[in-house]
């Protein structure tokens, strides 16, 4: 059974002779949280709004819930939820009267869960929307990406601005939605953020999409420094041994080393010995995200 | 859906709408309450109207008779100051119902529920709409009280449709500005193109009368369509209104044509 929610093929745009994204084919799973990363500029919004049906692709389609992003917009907006990047709301409303509208326009709101989530975000509904601070302004328009439960949520750089109170409430009602089964699309150049709240992540540089991989992977493939400290003194030949293990350096019974993918191996090794302690620098997905970059550079 | 649409831009513009209203009012109270001093001077100022040149009067007052209470209404209300009124409101309105979404980002908001770009267009058209049918209503009341009060001597529906003439002319600039508005996302070339259009075809209709080489092209004209053949003195011209009511939709499908199509700026 096809299980895709997002399916791209060899989707295109240019926007006259400067370019959009190029042939990105991009696959999102039922369930799942897909990080888009990328530089400003890269083509994440472009992809974006191509999957949001307010601009049209050059070449190449894309299919979301099996549907033409195109021609089946009206229906596919039923069950998607979007937060843009830049909020511009109606700015003359009330938050309670502007999410009335939004719930109007998309139907079936269930209006206890709505409140049920202003709560959470202690947003301000009862004050016009231009005299909002950003962030208020933000939880409305969390809340009115999430108020109809969509099947997918599409989100644009959420956090950019976002407080950091909000940002954590907003994380529980992300997962929150994973657990009942929807699937969120979230572009982002924060890879911290990406890296908390991912199954997989898609790198997009210069309009192409360079890489999609398990945030686990990546981890997996991370590059890390390690320092060991030992009761007594050890053997360096032992660790020189262990694949993945370089640079290897002991120093007044400290081992330091960097160690590629698991550590597994070297913690093996090191328990023949009475070990003190184990510093291990938690690999940086800006590294790997790097490494990807300089990688297809050539 | 639309419904919903509709109610809410209707909601917003409240205030404007009965800012309009009261302008309305007021102009159809100072004309017809004027009537009676104008008509005990009728002879000095047919004397005086008549030796003003032909181009002038005919695009000024309308070239009627200034001293029957058709030809003072035409020339004090309907040739210049009511269908400014209307089409002012209607264009500022029009210009800008998708064009200054587009340009505020409000209507990424808009469309990323589901509604359809059309239908999008077709609520802020219906809107016009409504809006031109009420300042349509208040403006026939107050004439209509203004001219019993001062007991003018004119059919009540003459005026109806001269007012119905009036909705059409309107709806014709309206559906142009909002046409533009959605080919172009942009207020100021909207409001521009049709400021530019409605002042060209104007002048068109009101010099024709004088000057031989715009005859040919009066017949274009839309204010030629609404008031050449004046609704006051011989009732509406269908063939005229129909005129209006055409080009009214093929300005509304061209912009929805291209709206459908083109990337939005959002």
């Amino acid at each position: 059974m096809d299980n895709s929610i997002i399916s791209t093929s060899n989707l295109t745009k240019f926007y006259g002779n400067k370019r959009g994204i190029i042939s990105v084919n991009l696959n999102v799973l039922k369930g799942e949280v897909f990080g888009f990363l990328g530089p400003n500029g890269a083509g994440k919004t472009t992809t974006i709004r191509l999957l949001m049906d307010f601009i049209r692709p050059s070449g190449g389609k894309a299919l979301i819930f099996g549907m033409d992003s195109k021609n089946d917009s009206v229906a596919i907006k039923k069950r998607i939820g979007y937060l843009p990047g830049e909020l511009h709301l109606y700015e003359n409303l009330t938050g309670r009267s502007f999410l009335r509208f939004m719930a109007d326009l998309k139907g079936g709101v269930e209006w206890d869960f709505v409140n049920g989530m202003a709560d959470k975000l202690k947003a301000e509904l009862n004050v016009k929307i231009k005299s909002l601070s950003h962030g208020n302004k933000q939880k409305i328009s969390i809340i009115a990406a999430f108020m109809h439960k969509p099947d997918l949520v599409i989100l644009d750089e959420p956090t950019s601005g976002l407080d950091p109170l909000i940002q954590l409430e907003f994380h529980v009602i992300i997962s929150e939605f994973k657990k009942m089964g929807k699937t969120v699309f979230i572009s982002s150049h924060n890879l911290g953020e990406v890296e908390k709240i991912c199954d997989r992540i898609g790198v997009i540089k210069e309009g192409k999409l360079i890489a999609i991989e398990k945030v686990g992977t990546l981890k997996d493939q991370a590059i890390r420094r390690v320092e060991v400290y030992f009761a007594g003194p050890v053997d360096q030949r032992d660790f020189a041994r262990i694949e993945g293990v370089t640079a290897i350096e002991i120093k007044d019974k400290v081992l330091n080393c960097v160690v590629v993918g698991s550590l597994d191996q070297l913690v093996k090794v090191a328990a023949k010995y009475q070990v003190v302690d184990i510093v291990s620098h938690e690999p940086n997905l800006e590294e790997i995200f790097m490494n990807y970059y300089q990688g297809n550079d050539n | 859906m639309i419904i919903k649409l509709v109610k809410k831009v209707l909601k917003d513009q409240r205030n404007s709408l009965i800012f309009w209203s009261l302008g309305n009012v007021f102009v159809a109270t100072y004309v017809t309450q004027l009537f009676p001093t104008v008509q005990k001077s009728a002879a000095s100022l047919k004397q005086y109207i008549e030796s003003m040149p032909e181009s002038f009067r005919s695009s000024f007052l309308g070239n009627a008779d200034f001293t029957t209470p058709e030809g003072y209404l035409t020339a004090e209300m309907f040739s210049f100051m009511i269908p400014l009124l209307f089409l002012i409101f209607a264009v500022t309105f029009a210009s800008s119902a998708i064009a200054a979404e587009e340009e505020k980002g409000t209507l990424e908001v808009l469309l990323s529920n589901p509604v359809n770009r059309s239908k999008a267009v077709i609520g802020k058209f219906l809107v016009l709409f409504i809006d031109l049918i009420f300042l349509a209503a208040v403006l026939l009341v107050a004439t209509g009280v203004g001219i019993s009060l001062v007991n003018m001597d004119i059919d009540f529906y003459f005026i109806v449709d001269m007012v119905i003439s009036l909705v059409l002319l309107t709806l014709y600039f309206g559906s142009l500005a909002l046409s533009l508005g959605c080919m172009f996302g942009s207020r100021a070339i909207s409001a521009s193109l049709t400021g530019v259009v409605g002042v060209g075809t104007y002048l068109i209709n009101a010099f024709a009368p004088s000057v031989e080489s715009l005859q040919k092209f009066q017949k274009f004209s839309p204010f030629y369509d609404y008031i050449g053949i004046n609704p006051l003195i011989n009732g509406l011209n269908i063939k005229n209104a129909f005129d209006l009511v055409l080009f009214s939709a093929i300005f509304l499908i061209a912009g929805l044509i291209v709206f459908q199509r083109r990337d939005l700026k959002i």
